[in-house]
């Protein structure tokens, strides 16, 4: 399994070599470098105003020693900017000191022996201040850290609560793990007996076979493998089991080249990562486990209702079927040609019938399924009505129809016979709810970026407690004759489906005007280009 | 014809050879059967039927299979038997080279057209009729002119070469790719928007009444149809 998490662009950092604090530092950008320069520049200026105020006191007052004021230059120096300044600042603070207050004036010669004890003292001042200070900075620095690393897990935490997808929840802890480590990381997870890459920072697909023994064993003893610890040591990698209460679910592993182990905060920091990806992980698949079991039941309720449905629709058409074949077989000789005809028409259409019921049934089940596979083409809308308009006629509909569809309206990006469907649904629909007597009216139009369908009849309207869940499987106004679903409560779920399936949306209100009829409005997007 | 054409039903469900059988005898064809595609083959072979009603749902071989196999050698027309919420299977058949397909649940009066009018167009292929007459509609192809009623219908030379390709295939579908390809050219074979307005101006100049067309029919998802009045 090849998981990538969200990749985040970041640029190449340029990198300076510079010799400082007697290592190599490596100096991630200019800025770096110029705060290096910046500090020596501000040992010596401290340095000149030490020179300056010493000058000014030796003119004001006869001082034994100026060169307390050139500690306090060496002791800024030390303090603020560590070591190697301080020492510079001390050196300077000899020079300067032999230069301005000391006989010959004027001059870096150094007469007495003496002299020399000075620029010892400021040496030693130096080292010693530096390194108390950096040690104090050193300190700082870390509890800064601590605190940073724990503002990070606690949105980490924050972060992974809000998941309820293994597949973020490991994506977002490889990424943490990778940013507070600063190596490769990588999990794994145990699918179906066998582990398994689930994410990785940055992304990685593989392991070798070594790292991938080490993690085994890692989850098979829910110990910690890998360098720095009792198993495999010589794995360049350190792999934490991540438990759950049934045991270990799966592996985090951080990249350790040449076989470092890490700091004991950086261990314990990785310790927390794993167990609060575990947590997640396991919160995420209970979750998963209560979705699936509510889908389930969902599923079964559907089952149920559809089997109810379909025993009683399916059976009024079948049952005339059956009596009017009966009829024919047993008295057809006797009966009068009209009648024999009618029996047989009688057949014929409930035969029709029940094919549009399976018709209906189908599409609801692929609709459920979410297997509605969207063979999309240009869709003229205005040949699409008057299409619903000849069909809903055809079969009998005595309704008076009104086709409106605007002027130059753009064709519409959709599967046709499914928009076929969703028109004949909706058409249906208002038949049944209107009177024979009443208008029913198809109009589309475009609406900024949405083409807008409405079908609107001029009927009853529909019941105010039935209006929220008219979309709903089986959730029909009155069990009259049939509705737009052949009898089985699904026309309006259908076209839902169907709508949905095409980023679209359908509404319906009720009443319209002087509470009267009703309106099921469908709004598709147009495509990017047309808007 | 001095015989009765000869119909071979491929059909592996007995109730549809039930029904369609006598409906069959009733028209005057003679009927042969066949309940599996291998058995099918061997029979368009040895008996050279004069068409073939095909049910793509057969259980030993793939509908198309069959019709690509039958189509190296053999120009028998082909009128597939399909379930309606599969276009791209029709569609699929269509293009393998099958002349036209019937949806289940069907009437036996829609079946019976189609085999009258593939049966026509088998005869005609040898010879092209030059004027296409369809209901009060009259196409002289080579005089690229169009009548309706007797007075002449002003169309643009891509609505007539639309119109004539249709006439061609009077009372047969035909696909979307076959029209464009035949009349834009293969590069447009999936310009379907290009077809659906020259449809509606085309419907709009011929039709007594454009929104329920009676010329000009649409078989969704698939392509259209000229109606066949003969």
């Amino acid at each position: 399994m090849v998981t990538s998490g969200p990749q985040s662009p970041r640029a190449t950092p340029r990198t300076i070599k510079v010799r400082h604090g007697g290592s190599l530092v490596l100096l991630r950008n200019g800025r770096q470098l110029f705060a290096m320069v910046r500090s020596y520049l501000w040992s010596a200026m401290a340095v000149g105003l030490a020179a300056g105020i010493g000058l000014a006191l030796t003119s004001l007052v006869r001082l034994p020693n100026v060169s307390m004021v050139f500690l306090l230059a060496v002791l800024f120096s030390a303090a603020r900017f560590g070591i190697w300044p301080a020492l510079v600042s001390s050196g300077l603070s000899f020079l300067a000191y032999n230069f301005f207050f000391i006989e010959p004036l004027h001059t870096f010669s150094v007469t007495e022996p003496h002299e020399l004890l000075a620029l010892l003292v400021l040496l030693v001042a130096a080292v010693l201040t530096s390194t108390i200070a950096g040690q104090a900075r050193e300190q700082a620095r870390r509890a800064a850290e601590r605190d940073l690393a724990s503002q990070r897990l606690y949105k980490f935490a924050r972060r992974l609560s809000a998941l309820a997808d293994p597949r973020s929840v490991v994506d977002h802890a490889a990424i943490q793990a990778h940013g507070d480590l600063h190596h490769p990381c990588v999990i794994l997870l145990s699918e179906r007996g066998s582990l398994e890459i689930a994410a990785a920072w940055p992304p990685e697909d593989s392991l070798d076979p070594e790292a991938r023994s080490a993690a085994q064993i890692a989850l098979a003893k829910g110990e910690a493998t890998g360098s720095g610890t009792a198993h495999c040591e010589t794995v360049p990698w350190l792999f934490l089991p991540l438990r759950a209460p049934e045991g270990a679910i799966g592996v985090i592993g951080v990249a350790q080249p040449g076989n470092a182990s890490l700091d004991p905060e950086t261990r314990t920091l990785f310790e927390t990562v794993a167990e609060l990806t575990a947590t997640a992980l396991e919160r995420a698949r209970l979750g998963q486990e209560i979705s699936a079991a509510r889908t389930a039941a969902e599923a079964e309720r559907v089952r149920n209702t559809l089997l109810a449905s379909i025993s009683h629709d399916f059976r009024t058409p079948l049952a005339s079927i059956l009596g009017a074949a009966t009829s024919l077989i047993e008295y057809g000789a006797r009966l009068p040609e009209q009648a024999r005809r009618d029996l047989l028409v009688q057949v014929k259409d409930e035969a029709e019938h029940l094919d549009g019921m399976v018709r209906n049934l189908l599409a609801m089940t692929r609709v459920e399924a979410g297997a509605l596979e969207l063979n999309r083409d240009w869709v003229d809308l205005q040949e699409l009505s008057d299409r619903a308009v000849v069909v809903a006629k055809r079969r009998g509909a005595l309704q008076a129809f009104d086709v409106r569809v605007e002027k130059g309206l753009p064709f519409v990006f959709a599967d046709p016979i499914l928009l076929d469907q969703v028109l004949a649904n909706v058409v249906g629909n208002a038949i049944q709810h209107a009177g024979s007597a009443d208008r029913i009216i198809l109009e589309a139009k475009r609406e900024d970026h949405e083409v807008v369908l409405s079908v609107t009849d001029s009927g009853p309207g529909i019941a105010s407690e039935v209006l929220p869940r008219i979309f709903e499987k089986f959730a029909r106004a009155s069990r009259s004759s049939g509705d737009a679903g052949e009898g089985t409560g699904l026309g309006l779920a259908i076209v839902k489906g169907i709508v949905e399936a095409h980023q679209g949306t359908v509404a319906a209100s009720s009443p319209v005007a002087d509470g009267h009829g009703s309106r099921i409005e469908i709004r598709l997007p147009l495509p990017k280009e047309d808007t | 014809m001095t015989h009765p054409a000869r119909v071979l039903v491929i059909d592996d469900e007995p109730a549809i050879h039930r029904f369609l059988t006598p409906a069959l005898l009733a028209n005057d064809y003679a009927v042969l059967k066949a309940e599996k595609g291998s058995d099918a083959l061997r029979q368009i072979a040895a008996d050279a039927p004069d068409i073939v009603v095909l049910d793509l749902g057969l259980p030993d071989m793939d509908g198309k299979d069959l019709i690509t196999r039958v189509r190296e050698w053999s120009d028998v027309p082909i009128i597939v038997l399909s379930a309606r919420d599969r276009e791209a299977e029709k569609i699929a058949a269509l293009d393998c080279g099958a002349d036209d397909f019937v949806n289940k649940p069907f009437g036996v009066g829609e079946l019976m057209a189609r085999l009258r009018t593939a049966l026509r167009h088998r005869m005609q292929r040898r010879g092209e009729t030059p004027v296409v007459s369809v209901g009060g509609l009259e196409i002289d192809v080579p005089r690229r002119r169009v009548t309706w009623q007797r007075s002449e219908v002003s169309l643009s030379p891509k609505e007539f070469d639309l119109l004539a390709f249709l006439a061609r295939h009077a009372g047969k579908v035909v696909t979307h790719r076959q029209i464009l390809t035949a009349v834009w050219g293969p590069a447009h074979e999936h310009d379907t928007q290009y077809l659906r307005v020259y449809v509606g101006q085309l419907r709009q100049k011929i039709e007594p009444n454009p929104s329920d067309p009676c010329f000009i029919l649409t078989e969704p998802g698939i392509g259209y149809r000229l109606l066949d009045m003969t």
